[in-house]
Protein backbone atom coordinates (compact mmCIF):
# COMPACT_ATOMS: atom_id res chain seq x y z
CA UNK A 1 0.00 0.00 0.00
CA UNK A 2 2.84 2.38 0.92
CA UNK A 3 4.61 1.57 -2.35
CA UNK A 4 1.47 2.40 -4.30
CA UNK A 5 1.08 5.68 -2.42
CA UNK A 6 4.73 6.58 -3.08
CA UNK A 7 4.35 5.76 -6.76
CA UNK A 8 1.18 7.88 -6.95
CA UNK A 9 2.99 10.70 -5.25
CA UNK A 10 5.90 10.50 -7.67
CA UNK A 11 3.53 10.49 -10.66
CA UNK A 12 1.67 13.46 -9.21
CA UNK A 13 4.89 15.42 -8.72
CA UNK A 14 6.12 14.55 -12.20
CA UNK A 15 2.76 15.51 -13.73
CA UNK A 16 2.82 18.82 -11.90
CA UNK A 17 6.35 19.50 -13.05
CA UNK A 18 5.54 18.82 -16.68
CA UNK A 19 2.12 20.52 -16.65
CA UNK A 20 2.99 23.71 -14.88
CA UNK A 21 6.61 24.06 -15.86
CA UNK A 22 7.76 24.81 -12.33
CA UNK A 23 11.05 23.59 -10.98
CA UNK A 24 11.28 20.36 -9.03
CA UNK A 25 12.34 22.27 -5.94
CA UNK A 26 9.24 24.45 -6.11
CA UNK A 27 7.00 21.43 -6.56
CA UNK A 28 8.68 19.72 -3.62
CA UNK A 29 8.14 22.81 -1.52
CA UNK A 30 4.50 23.00 -2.56
CA UNK A 31 3.88 19.33 -1.83
CA UNK A 32 5.33 19.86 1.63
CA UNK A 33 3.10 22.86 2.32
CA UNK A 34 0.24 22.14 4.69
CA UNK A 35 -1.53 25.48 4.18
CA UNK A 36 -0.91 27.18 0.86
CA UNK A 37 -0.94 30.96 1.16
CA UNK A 38 -2.53 33.36 -1.28
CA UNK A 39 0.73 34.29 -3.00
CA UNK A 40 1.80 30.68 -3.55
CA UNK A 41 -1.68 29.77 -4.81
CA UNK A 42 -1.57 32.64 -7.31
CA UNK A 43 1.94 31.60 -8.32
CA UNK A 44 0.66 28.18 -9.41
CA UNK A 45 -2.83 29.05 -10.67
CA UNK A 46 -2.04 31.98 -12.94
CA UNK A 47 0.79 30.27 -14.86
CA UNK A 48 -1.35 27.12 -15.17
CA UNK A 49 -3.98 29.31 -16.83
CA UNK A 50 -1.33 30.79 -19.14
CA UNK A 51 -1.85 34.25 -17.67
CA UNK A 52 1.72 34.54 -16.38
CA UNK A 53 4.90 32.77 -17.42
CA UNK A 54 5.91 29.64 -15.54
CA UNK A 55 8.93 31.47 -14.16
CA UNK A 56 6.87 34.09 -12.31
CA UNK A 57 7.36 34.67 -8.60
CA UNK A 58 4.71 34.36 -5.87
CA UNK A 59 4.92 38.10 -5.27
CA UNK A 60 4.36 38.96 -8.94
CA UNK A 61 1.51 36.45 -9.28
CA UNK A 62 -0.16 37.75 -6.12
CA UNK A 63 0.14 41.34 -7.37
CA UNK A 64 -1.39 40.34 -10.72
CA UNK A 65 -4.32 38.55 -9.03
CA UNK A 66 -4.93 41.55 -6.77
CA UNK A 67 -4.77 43.94 -9.70
CA UNK A 68 -7.37 41.95 -11.59
CA UNK A 69 -9.64 41.86 -8.53
CA UNK A 70 -9.54 38.06 -8.29
CA UNK A 71 -8.57 38.22 -4.63
CA UNK A 72 -10.28 40.47 -2.06
CA UNK A 73 -8.58 43.81 -1.41
CA UNK A 74 -7.74 42.91 2.19
CA UNK A 75 -5.94 39.68 1.28
CA UNK A 76 -2.39 39.42 2.57
CA UNK A 77 0.11 37.41 0.49
CA UNK A 78 0.95 35.12 3.40
CA UNK A 79 -2.66 34.49 4.45
CA UNK A 80 -3.58 30.79 4.08
CA UNK A 81 -5.98 30.66 1.15
CA UNK A 82 -9.46 29.24 1.75
CA UNK A 83 -11.00 26.71 -0.60
CA UNK A 84 -13.74 29.16 -1.64
CA UNK A 85 -11.21 31.87 -2.48
CA UNK A 86 -9.02 29.42 -4.37
CA UNK A 87 -12.14 28.35 -6.28
CA UNK A 88 -12.86 31.94 -7.28
CA UNK A 89 -9.25 32.50 -8.33
CA UNK A 90 -9.45 29.38 -10.51
CA UNK A 91 -12.85 30.29 -11.99
CA UNK A 92 -11.60 33.73 -12.98
CA UNK A 93 -8.13 32.66 -14.12
CA UNK A 94 -9.42 29.88 -16.35
CA UNK A 95 -12.51 31.88 -17.43
CA UNK A 96 -14.79 29.03 -16.36
CA UNK A 97 -18.52 29.56 -16.80
CA UNK A 98 -20.68 29.20 -13.73
CA UNK A 99 -24.33 28.59 -13.06
CA UNK A 100 -27.16 31.07 -12.66
CA UNK A 101 -26.22 32.10 -9.13
CA UNK A 102 -22.55 32.53 -10.03
CA UNK A 103 -23.58 34.70 -12.98
CA UNK A 104 -25.81 36.81 -10.73
CA UNK A 105 -23.41 37.05 -7.82
CA UNK A 106 -19.90 36.03 -8.89
CA UNK A 107 -17.77 35.42 -5.85
CA UNK A 108 -16.04 32.76 -3.75
CA UNK A 109 -19.32 31.23 -2.44
CA UNK A 110 -20.72 30.21 -5.80
CA UNK A 111 -17.29 29.61 -7.34
CA UNK A 112 -16.76 26.91 -4.70
CA UNK A 113 -20.16 25.38 -5.54
CA UNK A 114 -19.24 25.33 -9.24
CA UNK A 115 -15.99 23.49 -8.64
CA UNK A 116 -17.86 20.98 -6.46
CA UNK A 117 -20.42 20.46 -9.24
CA UNK A 118 -17.67 19.99 -11.80
CA UNK A 119 -16.00 17.52 -9.42
CA UNK A 120 -12.86 19.61 -9.51
CA UNK A 121 -13.08 19.87 -5.71
CA UNK A 122 -13.48 16.34 -4.34
CA UNK A 123 -13.59 14.68 -0.96
CA UNK A 124 -14.78 16.15 2.31
CA UNK A 125 -14.69 19.91 1.99
CA UNK A 126 -16.15 23.19 3.07
CA UNK A 127 -15.59 26.69 1.74
CA UNK A 128 -13.47 27.81 4.69
CA UNK A 129 -11.02 24.91 4.56
CA UNK A 130 -7.38 25.73 4.03
CA UNK A 131 -5.68 23.97 1.14
CA UNK A 132 -2.58 21.82 1.22
CA UNK A 133 -0.06 21.92 -1.60
CA UNK A 134 -0.95 18.39 -2.64
CA UNK A 135 -4.65 19.28 -2.82
CA UNK A 136 -3.88 22.40 -4.86
CA UNK A 137 -1.99 20.29 -7.39
CA UNK A 138 -4.82 17.77 -7.59
CA UNK A 139 -7.36 20.54 -8.11
CA UNK A 140 -5.26 22.20 -10.81
CA UNK A 141 -4.76 18.82 -12.46
CA UNK A 142 -8.52 18.31 -12.71
CA UNK A 143 -9.01 21.82 -14.12
CA UNK A 144 -6.40 21.15 -16.79
CA UNK A 145 -7.99 17.76 -17.53
CA UNK A 146 -11.35 19.45 -17.94
CA UNK A 147 -9.92 22.10 -20.21
CA UNK A 148 -8.17 19.44 -22.24
CA UNK A 149 -11.44 17.56 -22.58
CA UNK A 150 -13.29 20.65 -23.73
CA UNK A 151 -10.72 21.84 -26.23
CA UNK B 1 -40.57 15.27 17.36
CA UNK B 2 -43.81 16.97 16.46
CA UNK B 3 -45.08 16.30 19.99
CA UNK B 4 -42.24 18.46 21.37
CA UNK B 5 -41.76 21.14 18.72
CA UNK B 6 -40.02 23.62 21.04
CA UNK B 7 -37.51 21.00 22.16
CA UNK B 8 -36.88 19.93 18.57
CA UNK B 9 -36.29 23.53 17.50
CA UNK B 10 -33.93 24.13 20.44
CA UNK B 11 -31.94 21.01 19.62
CA UNK B 12 -31.76 22.01 15.95
CA UNK B 13 -30.65 25.56 16.82
CA UNK B 14 -28.06 24.29 19.30
CA UNK B 15 -26.77 21.86 16.70
CA UNK B 16 -26.59 24.60 14.08
CA UNK B 17 -24.86 27.08 16.40
CA UNK B 18 -22.37 24.45 17.54
CA UNK B 19 -21.65 23.49 13.98
CA UNK B 20 -21.29 27.07 12.76
CA UNK B 21 -19.14 28.08 15.71
CA UNK B 22 -16.81 25.14 15.85
CA UNK B 23 -16.42 24.39 12.17
CA UNK B 24 -16.76 26.11 8.89
CA UNK B 25 -19.90 25.29 7.03
CA UNK B 26 -21.68 25.71 3.76
CA UNK B 27 -25.39 26.24 3.47
CA UNK B 28 -27.99 26.82 0.82
CA UNK B 29 -31.47 25.93 -0.25
CA UNK B 30 -33.26 24.09 -3.01
CA UNK B 31 -36.43 25.64 -4.36
CA UNK B 32 -38.73 23.41 -6.34
CA UNK B 33 -42.03 23.51 -8.14
CA UNK B 34 -43.57 20.35 -9.53
CA UNK B 35 -46.95 20.39 -11.25
CA UNK B 36 -48.44 17.20 -12.61
CA UNK B 37 -51.68 16.35 -14.33
CA UNK B 38 -53.21 12.95 -14.64
CA UNK B 39 -56.48 11.10 -14.48
CA UNK B 40 -56.67 12.13 -10.78
CA UNK B 41 -56.61 15.80 -11.82
CA UNK B 42 -54.07 18.51 -11.15
CA UNK B 43 -51.43 18.13 -8.47
CA UNK B 44 -48.98 20.84 -7.54
CA UNK B 45 -46.09 20.89 -5.13
CA UNK B 46 -43.94 23.80 -3.98
CA UNK B 47 -40.96 23.02 -1.81
CA UNK B 48 -38.17 24.84 -0.04
CA UNK B 49 -35.38 22.63 1.23
CA UNK B 50 -32.72 24.43 3.27
CA UNK B 51 -29.52 22.48 3.89
CA UNK B 52 -26.31 22.84 5.80
CA UNK B 53 -23.05 21.01 5.34
CA UNK B 54 -19.96 21.17 7.54
CA UNK B 55 -16.69 19.32 7.59
CA UNK B 56 -15.78 18.36 11.15
CA UNK B 57 -12.12 17.88 10.53
CA UNK B 58 -10.44 14.86 9.03
CA UNK B 59 -12.83 12.87 6.90
CA UNK B 60 -15.94 13.53 8.98
CA UNK B 61 -18.86 15.70 7.98
CA UNK B 62 -22.30 16.81 9.03
CA UNK B 63 -25.24 17.38 6.68
CA UNK B 64 -28.64 18.66 7.75
CA UNK B 65 -31.66 19.34 5.56
CA UNK B 66 -35.40 19.66 5.86
CA UNK B 67 -38.22 20.42 3.49
CA UNK B 68 -41.07 22.89 3.78
CA UNK B 69 -43.77 22.00 1.29
CA UNK B 70 -47.11 23.25 0.06
CA UNK B 71 -49.03 20.64 -1.93
CA UNK B 72 -52.23 20.56 -3.89
CA UNK B 73 -53.79 17.15 -4.44
CA UNK B 74 -57.40 16.05 -4.89
CA UNK B 75 -58.45 19.71 -4.75
CA UNK B 76 -57.06 20.25 -1.24
CA UNK B 77 -53.99 22.20 -0.13
CA UNK B 78 -51.70 20.79 2.55
CA UNK B 79 -48.66 22.28 4.25
CA UNK B 80 -45.86 20.50 5.95
CA UNK B 81 -42.29 20.30 7.14
CA UNK B 82 -40.26 17.13 7.22
CA UNK B 83 -36.61 16.54 8.03
CA UNK B 84 -34.87 15.22 4.96
CA UNK B 85 -31.45 13.58 4.81
CA UNK B 86 -29.67 14.73 7.95
CA UNK B 87 -26.63 12.75 8.92
CA UNK B 88 -23.34 12.72 10.72
CA UNK B 89 -20.76 10.90 8.63
CA UNK B 90 -17.66 9.60 10.38
CA UNK B 91 -14.73 7.97 8.64
CA UNK B 92 -12.43 6.95 11.49
CA UNK B 93 -10.09 4.94 9.27
CA UNK B 94 -9.77 4.46 5.51
CA UNK B 95 -12.47 2.13 4.20
CA UNK B 96 -14.73 2.52 7.24
CA UNK B 97 -17.75 4.80 7.26
CA UNK B 98 -20.43 5.34 9.89
CA UNK B 99 -23.59 7.29 9.13
CA UNK B 100 -26.07 8.30 11.81
CA UNK B 101 -29.22 10.37 11.60
CA UNK B 102 -31.90 10.36 8.93
CA UNK B 103 -30.14 8.32 6.29
CA UNK B 104 -30.92 6.79 2.94
CA UNK B 105 -30.91 3.02 3.15
CA UNK B 106 -31.61 0.28 0.66
CA UNK B 107 -30.81 -3.40 0.40
CA UNK B 108 -28.43 -4.47 -2.35
CA UNK B 109 -31.26 -5.77 -4.54
CA UNK B 110 -33.50 -2.73 -4.02
CA UNK B 111 -36.66 -4.77 -3.51
CA UNK B 112 -36.79 -5.16 0.29
CA UNK B 113 -36.28 -1.70 1.71
CA UNK B 114 -35.55 1.64 0.10
CA UNK B 115 -35.91 5.13 1.51
CA UNK B 116 -35.10 7.49 4.34
CA UNK B 117 -34.92 5.97 7.83
CA UNK B 118 -33.72 7.16 11.22
CA UNK B 119 -30.81 5.23 12.61
CA UNK B 120 -27.31 4.32 11.62
CA UNK B 121 -25.35 2.34 9.10
CA UNK B 122 -21.73 1.28 9.35
CA UNK B 123 -19.60 -0.01 6.53
CA UNK B 124 -16.12 -1.44 6.59
CA UNK B 125 -13.90 -3.76 4.62
CA UNK B 126 -12.66 -6.88 6.41
CA UNK B 127 -10.32 -9.26 4.59
CA UNK B 128 -11.57 -8.08 1.22
CA UNK B 129 -15.24 -8.40 2.12
CA UNK B 130 -17.36 -5.27 2.23
CA UNK B 131 -19.47 -5.52 5.38
CA UNK B 132 -22.41 -3.29 6.23
CA UNK B 133 -24.57 -3.12 9.33
CA UNK B 134 -27.67 -1.03 9.86
CA UNK B 135 -30.12 -0.25 12.64
CA UNK B 136 -33.17 1.72 11.49
CA UNK B 137 -36.42 3.02 12.90
CA UNK B 138 -39.49 4.08 10.94
CA UNK B 139 -41.66 5.60 13.65
CA UNK B 140 -40.33 9.15 13.44
CA UNK B 141 -41.30 9.66 9.83
CA UNK B 142 -44.39 11.26 8.43
CA UNK B 143 -46.72 8.32 7.71
CA UNK B 144 -47.57 9.48 4.17
CA UNK B 145 -43.95 9.95 3.07
CA UNK B 146 -42.66 6.75 4.65
CA UNK B 147 -44.78 4.26 2.62
CA UNK B 148 -44.40 1.86 5.55
CA UNK B 149 -47.55 -0.15 4.98
CA UNK B 150 -47.31 -3.83 5.75
CA UNK B 151 -50.08 -4.94 8.07
CA UNK B 152 -53.82 -4.20 8.43
CA UNK B 153 -52.88 -2.17 11.54
CA UNK B 154 -50.60 0.03 9.35
CA UNK B 155 -53.45 0.61 6.91
CA UNK B 156 -55.83 1.48 9.77
CA UNK B 157 -53.28 3.97 11.18
CA UNK B 158 -52.80 5.42 7.70
CA UNK B 159 -56.48 6.27 7.54
CA UNK B 160 -56.59 7.60 11.11
CA UNK B 161 -56.11 11.38 11.05
CA UNK B 162 -54.99 11.42 14.70
CA UNK B 163 -51.94 9.32 13.82
CA UNK B 164 -49.17 11.45 12.34
CA UNK B 165 -46.21 9.12 12.30
CA UNK B 166 -45.35 5.97 10.41
CA UNK B 167 -45.62 2.58 12.14
CA UNK B 168 -43.07 2.01 14.90
CA UNK B 169 -41.00 -0.59 13.11
CA UNK B 170 -37.33 -1.38 13.68
CA UNK B 171 -35.15 -2.84 10.95
CA UNK B 172 -31.82 -4.53 11.63
CA UNK B 173 -29.69 -5.26 8.60
CA UNK B 174 -26.38 -6.97 7.90
CA UNK B 175 -24.83 -7.46 4.50
CA UNK B 176 -21.63 -8.68 2.99
CA UNK B 177 -20.37 -8.31 -0.54
CA UNK B 178 -17.30 -9.59 -2.27
CA UNK B 179 -16.10 -6.97 -4.74
CA UNK B 180 -14.87 -7.95 -8.17
CA UNK B 181 -15.73 -7.79 -11.86
CA UNK B 182 -18.78 -9.66 -10.66
CA UNK B 183 -19.62 -8.72 -7.08
CA UNK B 184 -21.54 -11.24 -4.99
CA UNK B 185 -23.67 -10.03 -2.14
CA UNK B 186 -25.82 -11.36 0.68
CA UNK B 187 -28.15 -9.30 2.86
CA UNK B 188 -30.04 -10.39 5.95
CA UNK B 189 -32.77 -8.07 7.25
CA UNK B 190 -35.14 -8.40 10.17
CA UNK B 191 -38.09 -6.10 10.67
CA UNK B 192 -39.74 -5.91 14.09
CA UNK B 193 -43.09 -4.33 14.85
CA UNK B 194 -42.84 -2.71 18.31
CA UNK B 195 -46.56 -2.12 18.76
CA UNK B 196 -47.27 -5.33 20.61
CA UNK B 197 -50.75 -6.56 19.75
CA UNK B 198 -51.39 -7.52 16.13
CA UNK B 199 -47.67 -7.16 15.50
CA UNK B 200 -46.26 -8.26 12.16
CA UNK B 201 -42.57 -9.12 11.96
CA UNK B 202 -40.69 -10.09 8.83
CA UNK B 203 -37.26 -11.42 7.89
CA UNK B 204 -35.50 -11.40 4.55
CA UNK B 205 -32.48 -13.11 3.04
CA UNK B 206 -31.15 -11.61 -0.18
CA UNK B 207 -28.58 -13.33 -2.40
CA UNK B 208 -27.36 -11.79 -5.62
CA UNK B 209 -24.62 -10.58 -7.90
CA UNK B 210 -23.89 -7.63 -10.11
CA UNK B 211 -21.10 -6.79 -12.46
CA UNK B 212 -19.88 -6.56 -16.01
CA UNK B 213 -20.16 -9.31 -18.60
CA UNK B 214 -18.12 -7.36 -21.12
CA UNK B 215 -17.10 -3.77 -21.81
CA UNK B 216 -20.63 -2.94 -22.92
CA UNK B 217 -22.77 -5.39 -20.98
CA UNK B 218 -23.64 -5.17 -17.28
CA UNK B 219 -26.07 -7.15 -15.21
CA UNK B 220 -27.48 -7.58 -11.76
CA UNK B 221 -29.65 -10.35 -10.36
CA UNK B 222 -30.94 -11.20 -6.93
CA UNK B 223 -33.33 -13.53 -5.15
CA UNK B 224 -35.13 -12.76 -1.88
CA UNK B 225 -36.60 -15.29 0.51
CA UNK B 226 -38.90 -13.88 3.17
CA UNK B 227 -40.76 -15.08 6.25
CA UNK B 228 -43.59 -13.02 7.74
CA UNK B 229 -44.76 -13.67 11.29
CA UNK B 230 -48.09 -12.13 12.16
CA UNK B 231 -49.79 -12.55 15.53
CA UNK B 232 -52.44 -15.27 15.27
CA UNK B 233 -51.20 -16.65 11.93
CA UNK B 234 -48.72 -19.28 10.85
CA UNK B 235 -45.42 -18.04 9.41
CA UNK B 236 -45.88 -17.02 5.78
CA UNK B 237 -43.17 -17.68 3.20
CA UNK B 238 -42.64 -15.69 0.04
CA UNK B 239 -40.06 -15.16 -2.69
CA UNK B 240 -39.09 -12.23 -4.90
CA UNK B 241 -36.43 -11.75 -7.52
CA UNK B 242 -35.05 -9.15 -9.86
CA UNK B 243 -32.70 -9.19 -12.82
CA UNK B 244 -31.50 -6.49 -15.16
CA UNK B 245 -29.29 -6.53 -18.21
CA UNK B 246 -27.83 -3.24 -19.40
CA UNK B 247 -26.10 -2.50 -22.70
CA UNK B 248 -23.95 0.61 -22.98
CA UNK B 249 -22.81 1.27 -26.54
CA UNK B 250 -19.22 2.47 -26.78
CA UNK B 251 -18.46 6.12 -27.40
CA UNK B 252 -20.83 9.05 -27.18
CA UNK B 253 -22.39 10.13 -23.89
CA UNK B 254 -22.85 6.68 -22.34
CA UNK B 255 -26.33 5.79 -23.60
CA UNK B 256 -27.86 2.72 -22.00
CA UNK B 257 -30.44 0.19 -23.12
CA UNK B 258 -31.87 -2.04 -20.44
CA UNK B 259 -34.15 -4.99 -19.87
CA UNK B 260 -35.34 -5.67 -16.36
CA UNK B 261 -37.51 -8.36 -14.82
CA UNK B 262 -39.09 -8.38 -11.38
CA UNK B 263 -41.18 -11.11 -9.91
CA UNK B 264 -42.72 -11.87 -6.52
CA UNK B 265 -44.96 -14.63 -5.26
CA UNK B 266 -48.67 -14.26 -4.63
CA UNK B 267 -50.89 -16.88 -3.00
CA UNK B 268 -49.67 -20.14 -4.47
CA UNK B 269 -49.17 -23.39 -2.57
CA UNK B 270 -46.93 -22.79 0.41
CA UNK B 271 -46.15 -19.28 -0.78
CA UNK B 272 -47.83 -16.03 0.18
CA UNK B 273 -47.83 -12.52 -1.28
CA UNK B 274 -44.41 -10.94 -0.88
CA UNK B 275 -44.24 -8.01 1.57
CA UNK B 276 -41.35 -5.58 1.26
CA UNK B 277 -40.58 -3.42 4.33
CA UNK B 278 -41.84 -0.32 2.56
CA UNK B 279 -43.86 -0.04 -0.62
CA UNK B 280 -41.58 0.19 -3.66
CA UNK B 281 -43.58 1.27 -6.71
CA UNK B 282 -43.09 -0.81 -9.83
CA UNK B 283 -44.36 1.70 -12.38
CA UNK B 284 -44.68 5.41 -13.09
CA UNK B 285 -48.40 5.74 -13.90
CA UNK B 286 -49.63 2.37 -12.59
CA UNK B 287 -47.77 1.94 -9.30
CA UNK B 288 -48.43 -1.50 -7.79
CA UNK B 289 -46.35 -3.06 -5.05
CA UNK B 290 -44.20 -6.04 -5.92
CA UNK B 291 -46.52 -8.77 -4.68
CA UNK B 292 -48.05 -11.48 -6.82
CA UNK B 293 -46.62 -9.63 -9.78
CA UNK B 294 -44.33 -10.14 -12.75
CA UNK B 295 -42.97 -6.92 -14.24
CA UNK B 296 -41.03 -6.73 -17.50
CA UNK B 297 -39.46 -3.43 -18.48
CA UNK B 298 -37.47 -2.46 -21.53
CA UNK B 299 -36.03 0.98 -21.96
CA UNK B 300 -33.37 3.24 -23.39
CA UNK B 301 -31.61 6.15 -21.73
CA UNK B 302 -29.84 8.60 -23.99
CA UNK B 303 -27.61 11.47 -23.04
CA UNK B 304 -28.23 13.85 -25.91
CA UNK B 305 -25.48 16.18 -24.74
CA UNK B 306 -23.84 17.29 -21.53
CA UNK B 307 -27.01 18.99 -20.27
CA UNK B 308 -29.87 16.96 -21.72
CA UNK B 309 -30.82 13.33 -21.13
CA UNK B 310 -33.89 11.35 -22.11
CA UNK B 311 -35.36 8.03 -21.12
CA UNK B 312 -38.11 6.02 -22.74
CA UNK B 313 -39.42 2.77 -21.30
CA UNK B 314 -42.20 0.30 -21.71
CA UNK B 315 -43.45 -1.92 -18.88
CA UNK B 316 -45.77 -4.92 -18.86
CA UNK B 317 -47.55 -6.11 -15.70
CA UNK B 318 -48.78 -9.66 -15.16
CA UNK B 319 -50.27 -10.76 -11.85
CA UNK B 320 -50.43 -14.13 -10.21
CA UNK B 321 -53.79 -15.89 -10.18
CA UNK B 322 -54.18 -15.10 -6.46
CA UNK B 323 -52.62 -12.52 -4.18
CA UNK B 324 -51.79 -9.96 -6.84
CA UNK B 325 -51.73 -6.21 -6.32
CA UNK B 326 -54.84 -4.37 -5.13
CA UNK B 327 -56.35 -1.60 -7.24
CA UNK B 328 -59.79 -0.02 -7.28
CA UNK B 329 -60.07 -0.58 -11.04
CA UNK B 330 -59.40 -4.35 -10.99
CA UNK B 331 -62.43 -6.52 -11.73
CA UNK B 332 -62.91 -8.77 -8.66
CA UNK B 333 -64.64 -11.39 -10.81
CA UNK B 334 -61.88 -11.53 -13.42
CA UNK B 335 -59.41 -14.40 -13.39
CA UNK B 336 -57.24 -12.82 -16.07
CA UNK B 337 -53.59 -12.34 -15.10
CA UNK B 338 -53.00 -9.54 -17.63
CA UNK B 339 -52.87 -6.24 -15.73
CA UNK B 340 -51.79 -4.08 -18.63
CA UNK B 341 -48.86 -2.14 -20.07
CA UNK B 342 -47.36 1.25 -19.53
CA UNK B 343 -45.23 3.56 -21.68
CA UNK B 344 -43.29 6.37 -20.07
CA UNK B 345 -40.91 8.97 -21.45
CA UNK B 346 -38.93 11.51 -19.48
CA UNK B 347 -36.52 14.33 -20.16
CA UNK B 348 -34.02 15.97 -17.85
CA UNK B 349 -32.34 19.22 -18.73
CA UNK B 350 -29.74 20.89 -16.52
CA UNK B 351 -28.56 23.89 -18.55
CA UNK B 352 -26.38 25.14 -15.69
CA UNK B 353 -25.12 23.68 -12.45
CA UNK B 354 -27.86 25.12 -10.22
CA UNK B 355 -31.01 24.79 -12.33
CA UNK B 356 -32.57 21.59 -13.54
CA UNK B 357 -35.85 20.76 -15.21
CA UNK B 358 -37.43 17.41 -15.73
CA UNK B 359 -40.63 16.31 -17.35
CA UNK B 360 -42.42 13.05 -17.82
CA UNK B 361 -45.24 11.73 -19.94
CA UNK B 362 -46.82 8.37 -19.27
CA UNK B 363 -49.76 6.24 -20.37
CA UNK B 364 -51.08 3.04 -18.78
CA UNK B 365 -53.38 0.80 -20.79
CA UNK B 366 -55.36 -1.44 -18.41
CA UNK B 367 -55.44 -5.12 -19.29
CA UNK B 368 -58.19 -7.70 -19.15
CA UNK B 369 -57.89 -8.02 -15.34
CA UNK B 370 -59.43 -4.55 -15.03
CA UNK B 371 -63.10 -3.63 -15.27
CA UNK B 372 -64.26 -3.34 -18.87
CA UNK B 373 -64.95 0.39 -18.57
CA UNK B 374 -61.68 1.21 -16.84
CA UNK B 375 -60.27 4.24 -18.69
CA UNK B 376 -56.70 4.77 -19.80
CA UNK B 377 -54.53 6.24 -17.07
CA UNK B 378 -52.05 8.95 -17.89
CA UNK B 379 -49.69 11.38 -16.27
CA UNK B 380 -47.91 14.55 -17.38
CA UNK B 381 -45.40 15.97 -14.95
CA UNK B 382 -42.91 18.79 -14.80
CA UNK B 383 -40.39 19.69 -12.11
CA UNK B 384 -38.15 22.70 -11.82
CA UNK B 385 -35.46 22.84 -9.15
CA UNK B 386 -33.14 25.76 -8.46
CA UNK B 387 -30.25 25.66 -6.02
CA UNK B 388 -29.64 28.92 -4.16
Amino acid sequence: MKKVALAMFAILAWSAYSAFGQSGVEIDTLLGTEKVNAALAARFVLPAADILPATTTPEAAFAAAMEKGWLPADTEPDTPIRLSLLSYLIMRSFSLHGGAMYSLAPGPRYAYRELLYMRIVQGVSDPAQTVSGERLLRILGRVLDLQGGES
Amino acid sequence: MMRHPSRAVLVAVAFFVAASGAWALDFGSLVGIAPSYGDDGLALSFSLTPWMSASLGGESELYLSGSFSVDLADGAWTFGFAPERSELVLRPVAGTEIRAGRIRFADDAGIVISGLYDGFSARTVFKGVDIRLGGLYGGLQDKVDSKLLISPADIADYGDETVLFAPRRIVMAASASIPGTIAWFADALAQFDTRGSAALHSQYLVLGADGSLSRVLAFNAAMVGSVVEEAGFDPAFSLASEAELGWMPEGGWRDRAYLSLRWATGDYGVFNPYLSVNAISQGQVFTPRLAGLFVTRIGYTARVNETLSADIQSTAFVRSANGGPADSGIDPSSDSVWLGAEAYASLRWAPVSDISMSSGLGLFVPGTAFLADEPLRWLVSLALVASL
